[in-house]
């Protein structure tokens, strides 16, 4: 059987706002769970040792997703943004200003974590090396798509500058990607190691993966939280708003 | 074995997770707290629309 799904009805702000709402549960609960297997996991059922890295290697479990996720919402928010100007959908814009908190804080934290990490393998907490100094520009770029939404009034114009900023900005995914991967290493002089995922112990990779997953369910969790407040806030002159169940239950009361 | 690691690298270990944790609940109960004051917002509006144009 073909399910046909009409895919635009769920681009209209009232057709999204209640089915964000009933998805949060089916991605908080997995979300909360996984997280609490992957620090489980990380802290008790993986090696002492990584390598030549002592016990303080576990910061991976935090360092490497929280790092994947501000690269991966970047390009999530530049998708959304392209949507937007392409098919004028409002409610991409939200989907892409919703998201954006989100990846500024996984950047945040991969730099956080990151010059913790640093600290004990390297005995500095900060080097301009290619990688972190792309990371930091990337937490700029998100700074900057804040800033640039919240600095115009006119929520359209907002929307359609931030947008192509966001996709101008992409330019720095695969720059961090191939700031340490470039592929002649001796080109490369980094501190921060190579990609060695490839190569990692089985479990330390499946324990790390957890907590990627754990954190990609969590930022669905905010950011669909995030856009129904976005979508009340923006369209809270609209009929549809004011006939919802939870404005609407405080007028009758008040009748 | 745990304490070990907490003796030795407690302070990084601690610092790293604890931030991750800290900023992740915070935002998620953040949107909570925003999505109440929002709610309440246009309960006030819905009252004041129903009581009429001058707001009586």
């Amino acid at each position: 059987m073909i399910v046909s799904i009409n895919w635009f009805k769920y681009s209209s702000p009232a057709s999204f706002y209640p089915l964000a709402g009933r998805m949060i549960p089916w991605f908080a609960v997995p979300a909360i769970l996984l997280i609490i297997v992957g620090l489980y996991w990380g802290f008790f059922e993986t090696p002492n040792v990584l390598s030549d890295q002592k016990q303080y290697y576990r910061i991976i479990f935090v360092h490497v997703p929280a790092a994947w996720m501000s690269m991966w919402l970047y390009v999530v928010i530049a998708g959304w943004g392209l949507i937007g100007l392409v098919f004028n959908t409002r409610l991409s814009f939200m989907m892409a200003a919703a998201t954006a908190p989100t990846g500024t804080i996984f950047t945040f934290l991969a730099l956080w974590t990151g010059a913790f990490w640093g600290k004990t393998s390297w005995g500095t907490w900060w080097d301009w090396d290619p990688r972190l100094t792309s990371e930091l520009i990337l937490l700029f770029l998100y700074i900057g798509y804040m800033a640039l939404q919240a600095a115009i009034d006119d929520v359209r114009r907002a929307d359609r500058a931030s947008a192509v900023l966001a996709m101008v900005g992409l330019l720095m995914v695969p720059i961090i990607y191939y700031s340490v991967n470039c592929p002649d290493p001796n080109q490369c002089t980094a501190l921060h190691q190579r990609s060695s995922v490839r190569s990692i112990e089985s479990n330390i990779f499946w324990a790390m993966l957890t907590m990627t997953l754990a954190f990609w369910l969590y930022s669905f969790v905010v950011i669909l939280k995030r856009v129904r407040n976005i979508i009340l806030e923006r369209e809270k002159y609209m009929e549809w708003v004011s006939e919802l169940p939870e404005i609407k239950s405080q007028r009758s009361r008040d009748r | 074995m745990m304490q070990d690691m907490i003796a030795s690298y407690g302070f990084y270990i601690g610092w790293s997770f604890g931030a991750a944790m800290v900023l992740m609940t915070g935002e998620w109960l953040m949107a909570d707290v925003q999505r109440k004051s929002i709610i309440r917002r246009l309960q006030r509006m819905a009252r004041l629309d129903g009581r009429g144009p001058a707001g009586r």
